[in-house]
């Protein structure tokens, strides 16, 4: 409570938004965040300069700060085994959902296809290598490899659905819209918990709030859009 | 000191060669935190150093292993960020402070040695 009544300014206003904003697209550290950000606080109240005066334009400056600390490789803090248990829980709850809702509305059984499932594991196997090697691909003599590695990944989710239409198996469209429920509640639960990294104060360790777009559009990416391929399965002429 | 009628103004590419090895000096009298670095800089007459320029400096001063920092509560203020010179800064502004006098030196050999440029100096310092 102490450091709110010394430190009102963390309620973010335009200057540090945008200085927060840019660092976070700069891939600097929460923690590295908010020690820039603490130092301004504290800059600007002992001189009683605004920050704008003090440190000129917010972005020029996130990238004066950016130059001198090292920005962390989100890919590289992911362990290769996480990853793939991830992209195992949403690729198959993807087509699980999508067929159990397409079912709901044909009022038949959900109906997975050898394509999705075949995806879903080719899927798993890419991402779990693309992250197993990210530290590989990150070099920028690998700029071939990269894209490579891009195409191998959507090829492999999407090119066996595309292939192999032909149903494998048949679930009743609750159990298969269940399912794919608990797989993706569990991976946003599990997704939610460790990330993305957030701004810390320095001398507390208390998170400071963070410009408000950029948490939720990380963590409502995915349930948005299934629910916009919800809508679309629903209203699409045919069902 | 430096007030601020005599206050020159140096040229940039100046400030940013020597600030660096200025910001070591002032840490060689112990522990301190920007704005206070700061404001030891415009008292020595280096004029204002803007915190966009000075926080960088100090962080890759921290990267160079050079300073190292710590986080103060404020005693009924903010919390500062202490910076305090490792042996590895000390030996390195030892280093430079040799250098630096050296590199004067031999700069002021190229300049004129007119005798009436230390004159016009001495009445008008700030103006030339």
């Amino acid at each position: 409570m102490i450091k709110n009544l010394f430190r009102p300014r963390h309620l973010l206003d335009p200057w540090r938004d945008n200085f927060v904003i840019a660092l976070i697209l700069r891939n600097i550290s929460g923690g590295q965040i908010g020690d820039a950000l603490a130092q301004v606080d504290a800059h600007c109240t002992d001189s009683g300069e605004e920050p704008e005066e003090a440190f000129g334009d917010p972005v020029v400056y996130a990238t004066s700060v950016a130059e001198q600390v090292r920005p962390v490789d989100l890919a590289l803090s992911m362990s290769p085994l996480r990853a793939g248990m991830l992209a195992l829980a949403v690729l198959f709850a993807v087509p699980t959902l999508l067929s159990g809702v397409s079912g709901l509305a044909r009022g038949g059984p959900a109906e997975l296809s050898i394509g999705s499932l075949v995806g879903a594991g080719v899927g798993t196997a890419a991402i779990t290598l693309v992250v197993r090697f990210a530290s590989v691909l990150k070099d920028p003599r690998q700029r071939g490899r990269r894209f490579g590695a891009i195409w191998l990944l959507l090829g492999a989710m999407t090119g066996p659905s595309i292939i192999w239409t032909s149903t494998a198996v048949e679930l009743s469209a609750w159990l298969s819209v269940g399912i794919a429920a608990v797989l993706l509640a569990a991976t946003w639960v599990s997704l939610r918990a460790t990330g993305p990294d957030v701004v810390v104060d320095p001398l507390t360790g208390d998170s400071l709030p963070t410009p408000r777009w950029i948490a939720p559009g990380v963590h409502w990416l995915l349930p948005v859009t299934l629910a916009v391929a919800i809508l679309l399965i629903l209203f699409m002429p045919g069902h | 000191m430096t007030t601020p009628e005599t206050q020159p103004t140096w040229p940039g590419d100046w400030l940013r060669g020597v600030l660096e090895l200025c910001v070591l000096g002032v840490l060689a009298d112990g522990p301190t935190y920007g704005y206070a670095i700061a404001q030891r800089l415009a008292e020595a007459g280096l004029g204002v150093v803007k915190g966009g320029t000075l926080y960088p400096l100090l962080t890759r001063l921290e990267g160079e292993k050079l300073v190292e920092a710590t986080w103060r509560a404020g005693d009924g203020g903010p919390g500062r960020k202490y910076f305090e010179l490792t042996a590895a800064g000390r030996a390195e502004l030892a280093r430079r402070d040799v250098l630096w006098a050296e590199f004067v030196t031999r700069t002021r050999r190229l300049l004129p040695a007119d005798p009436d440029v230390d004159n016009v100096a001495a009445s008008n310092p700030l103006e030339m």
